[in-house]
């Protein structure tokens, strides 16, 4: 072999690879809700459905899309603004003038996930586990308890992050940037809120029936109600009354018993030291889906191995869930965790250490959590504890990380001398 | 005069008594009774693990499958599929439009165990357990907005409308005691039912020579597929369709698959 010709062939070996990454990638795709597909058993043709139906309706996470583009944000059924969310969608970019896209891939993306499904690849290192922001349910926010969360509850979250978990502070990103994943934040989670729904609508079709796919019932019936829930987070604000001037050592007293007794009932969760020990074998709303899942399955599994009168048909049938649910499980879940009421002697809130914080954790309880609410199971109703009695709860939590049992324990001074050693 | 005015009232009278009793012949009652088919399974017994000092009083038992010795099927939903206008509902349904519909906690379970409202009305949130027995009442909707408040032992009630219709029957439990659970089912007509103890279900004053879909539910066994009646079967998903003739259609005993329990 001459010299021109080795290097011909070492050209040849070598050329796909200079080459490679150069051209185009696989662009990410939104992944489904398979927990929830597994748990009502869509068949594929009804799995594909949703998917395009979720395609047509918000695009991809390279392009999004919202409905009612050309109108004003206003008059558009998503109430999203396209702009915002095309400089939060997209690879990591960022241009000549130094302009950044893809902020939410550079930012959020690696724990919770392209599609908002918490499920991240660093998802599974952290505890707690990132926010699914599919189900539509968000915890810390200023809003009645099902109600969804202000921009400025999000944005909150976004710059100061949530103090104890592994969600950090974005506050050096400027304004516009918090504002545009905000804004995808929202899509995302609208996006998810409709797939929930689609899938139940599946779900609940009869035998031979088909979903129409209409305007009156994917817009009216399902996008509205939920894009309604995020514009009028507004008007569910909780204002608790002004704090009564009681001095603080006997709203203490009165906190401490509320904490105890049978109104507030504090102890039965976070234990009767407070130390978040009194009922740790619940499941939150975003894990319950996946233990429910899992109990069927193992229901499924044991009845192939023992039931012997299974017929032919049913048994087939029963082969295919376990298939789709274990799966499901296994690519699309992290293993469960209970819920942990919080310890209240660490001082740390991951809603806002604030008072106001607190009333409205204990007010309207915690959404998506065990936690329930003291206040009215509707606004304006009668609830179980009245304002004053709130803010005395309020002042004893707050109280907790200062008694003495709650302090680290005192340095032991060294009493090893040299003689020792 | 006097004698006028008494014979005109006396027509009227008739005429009205005449009316209503026609109404009542014009409108369908739909019943029967669900049977396991095969051998119950075993009931579980529930050992309270939270106030055992009063709930460890009371027999509990695991409530998602009762079934009594005969093989009836307590707490199965029947639903009505099928959307009505507001003049093919029965009249006399307005006079209870706006009543309202308890879901107590009572001896440390939830009764009734099946809750059956409609958005019209008003749900009460009630707790009858004595101190130190405190209880939360967490509701979580597929469609509607959920709700989890604290029912203090000794408190008010407390009251909740749901805005929309649940296609499914929606959980309820109580997160204190996680053994407590019950389901609500909220509709927009007044046409579901539950069964009782002895399987048994009546859905009143239907609208009668209308194709009515219906659905049968049971929260073990999700949609009752495949259940056979006297004069049918409801398909693979639970539901089945039937046009009702003026007074009682009975369809017998239900029977469900042992199968579909078996979770």
């Amino acid at each position: 072999m001459n010299r021109v010709a080795f290097f011909r062939f070492v050209l040849c070996c070598v050329s796909p690879l200079l080459f490679a990454g150069c051209g185009k990638y696989d662009p990410p795709q939104f992944s489904l809700n398979m927990v929830a597909i597994a748990k009502q058993q869509l068949p594929f043709d009804q799995q594909q459905e949703v998917s395009n139906i979720l395609d047509g309706m918000f695009g991809t996470p390279d392009k999004p899309f919202v409905l009612g583009q050309g109108k004003s944000i206003a008059d558009s059924e998503t109430g999203l603004d396209p702009k915002k969310l095309a400089v939060a969608a997209g690879p990591v970019r960022s241009d000549e003038f130094g302009r950044e896209t893809g902020l939410y891939r550079r930012h959020c993306g690696h724990c919770h996930g392209t599609t908002g499904d918490g499920l991240g690849p660093t998802a599974m290192l952290l505890n707690p586990y990132p926010r699914d922001y599919r189900p539509g349910k968000f915890k810390f926010k200023a809003t009645e308890r099902a109600a969804k969360p202000t921009r400025a509850d999000l944005e909150l979250i976004v710059r100061h992050g949530v103090q104890g978990t592994a969600m950090p502070a974005f506050g050096l990103l400027p304004d516009a940037q918090v504002d545009a994943l905000v804004e995808y934040v929202k899509y995302l989670s609208i996006r998810g809120q409709v797939e929930l729904r689609l899938i139940d609508a599946m779900a609940e079709l009869g035998q031979d029936e088909k979903l129409q796919l209409t305007r009156a019932n994917l817009v009216d019936e399902i996008l509205k109600p939920i894009v309604e829930s995020w514009n009028t987070a507004n008007e569910s604000i909780i204002k608790p009354e002004d704090k009564p001037d009681v001095e603080l050592a006997t709203s203490i007293d009165k906190g401490r018993e509320l904490f105890y007794g049978t109104k507030g009932n504090c102890a039965k969760c976070h234990g009767p030291s407070a130390l978040g020990d009194g009922q740790t074998s619940d499941y939150d709303d975003w894990t319950k889906p996946v233990t429910e899942l899992a109990s069927d399955l193992r229901g499924e599994e044991e009845r192939l191995r023992t039931d012997t009168d299974l017929s032919n048909e049913d048994r087939v049938a029963l082969k295919m869930h376990v298939a789709l649910a274990s799966q499901a499980l296994k690519a699309d879940s992290l293993p469960p965790r209970t819920a942990q009421p919080r310890n209240l002697r660490q001082g740390i809130y991951r809603g806002g250490r604030r008072p106001v914080d607190l009333y409205r954790r204990i007010y309207a309880g915690i959404n998506g959590m065990p936690m329930p609410a003291v206040g009215p199971a509707s606004p304006g109703a009668k609830g179980t504890m009245e304002p004053d009695e709130i803010w005395s709860l309020v002042d004893y939590v707050l109280s907790l990380p200062y008694e003495s049992i709650s302090q680290p324990p005192h340095h032991q001074p060294a009493t090893l001398s040299k003689a020792n050693f | 005069m006097m004698r006028k005015l008494c014979t005109t009232s006396l027509i009227l009278g008739a005429g009205i008594a005449w009316a209503s009793g026609a109404a009542a012949a014009d409108w369908a009652t739909l019943k029967g009774r669900f049977v396991i088919d095969g051998t119950p399974p075993k009931t579980a017994i529930i050992e309270p693990t939270k106030d055992q000092e009063v709930c460890g009083k009371h027999k509990l038992y695991d409530e998602s499958l009762v079934v009594d010795e005969k093989g009836d099927i307590a707490n199965a939903v029947v639903m009505l599929k099928t959307k009505l206008k507001d003049n093919e509902v029965a009249p006399d349904f307005a006079s209870s439009a706006t009543d309202k519909v308890e879901l107590d906690n009572k001896n440390c379970r939830f009764e009734p165990h099946v809750a059956v409202m409609r958005t019209s009305q008003t749900l009460v949130l009630k707790n009858s357990d004595p101190a130190p027995v405190s209880h939360n009442t967490n509701i979580s909707p597929l469609i509607n907005a959920g709700i989890n408040p604290v029912l203090a032992a000794g408190g008010d009630p407390l009251e909740h409308k749901f805005e929309k219709e649940e296609g499914l029957p929606i959980k309820v439990g109580c997160n204190i005691h996680p053994w407590m659970g019950a389901w609500l089912v909220v509709r927009n007509d007044p046409y579901a039912a539950v069964s009782d103890k002895t399987g048994e279900f009546t859905i009143k004053d239907l609208p009668v020579g209308k194709e009515l879909e219906f659905v049968f539910w049971q929260e073990k066994a999700g949609y009752l597929k495949n259940a056979a009646f006297k004069g049918g079967k409801s398909d693979t998903k639970g539901r089945f369709k039937i046009k009702l003739k003026p007074g009682e259609n009975d369809l017998g005993d239900i029977k469900v698959s042992g199968g579909l329990f078996k979770k």
